[in-house]
């Protein structure tokens, strides 16, 4: 079985390789994955595009059917491995925690991005960064005000929300406006 | 009483960042904490004269 959203990747979906296998397999849903996400060069190298790059190159959403294929979540996850890294949850051995706190010992908690150590030196985008912290850190208050409120059946989860959307809303006005326009692509 | 929110949020602001800071690996990340620490300290004083005023 396929997923109903094929519909906004591709508009002849029926033309994606291994259609047919994925449409009459009942056991499990095979997932559509875009070729151009991770492409090997005849040189040999690996070029690695990230869903974000694809949505950025308009090649995202109403694609060609050539450039998408039908695989299995198995399949799937094979080819994402070395993106996505270790599945979360996984436990690491005794060894690999040795091996991780021996590599850290002496050095800050946090390693911040290239990105970021680069552009604190910049005071316009320090400031930007600093804006988003600050944003951040209003979340993670509002969090802890309400989290008095057990979030035990879903209507308690629903009011929750609706009271953190509220109280977010007050200290950035702008700030669902914006992400409704972000995720529209406006 | 005045409304003392909005400072108290600056000073969430402030510490949560200072924290961040100090944990991190930024460059000349002392100045931008000592920094931090005076604008919270301005802060303290301004809610400081604001109380005494409403007293």
């Amino acid at each position: 079985m396929i997923s109903k959203s094929i519909k906004n990747f591709c508009k002849k979906y029926w033309e994606i390789e291994n259609y047919v296998e994925a449409v009459n397999d009942t056991t499990q849903t095979w997932h559509c994955h875009h070729r151009d996400e991770i492409r090997t060069l005849p040189s040999g190298m690996t070029v690695i595009r990230s869903a974000q790059d694809l949505k950025d190159a308009g090649r995202y959403y109403d694609c060609p059917a050539n450039e998408l294929i039908f695989l299995t979540a198995a399949e799937h996850r094979k080819i994402h491995k070395p993106i996505l890294g270790r599945k979360k949850g996984s436990k690491l051995s005794e060894e690999t925690k040795k091996k991780i706190s021996e590599a850290t010992k002496g050095k800050p908690k946090e390693y911040v991005s290239d990105v970021m150590h680069r552009e604190w030196s910049d005071p316009d985008k320090r400031e930007k960064r600093l804006e988003h912290m600050n944003e951040a850190a209003d979340r993670r208050r509002i969090h802890t005000d309400i989290t008095a409120h057990q979030l035990e059946s879903p209507e308690a989860k629903r009011e929750y929300m609706r009271e953190y959307q509220r109280k977010y809303r007050q200290l950035h006005p702008n700030y669902y406006k914006n992400r409704y326009r972000r995720n529209k692509g406006e | 009483m005045p409304d003392l929110s909005l400072f108290w949020r600056e000073i969430y602001r402030a510490k949560s960042n200072a924290d961040f800071i100090a944990h991190s690996n930024l460059p000349n990340k002392k100045e931008h904490i000592e920094e931090l620490d005076k604008h919270v300290q301005k802060l303290y004083e301004q809610i400081a004269i604001l109380k005494e005023s409403s007293d």
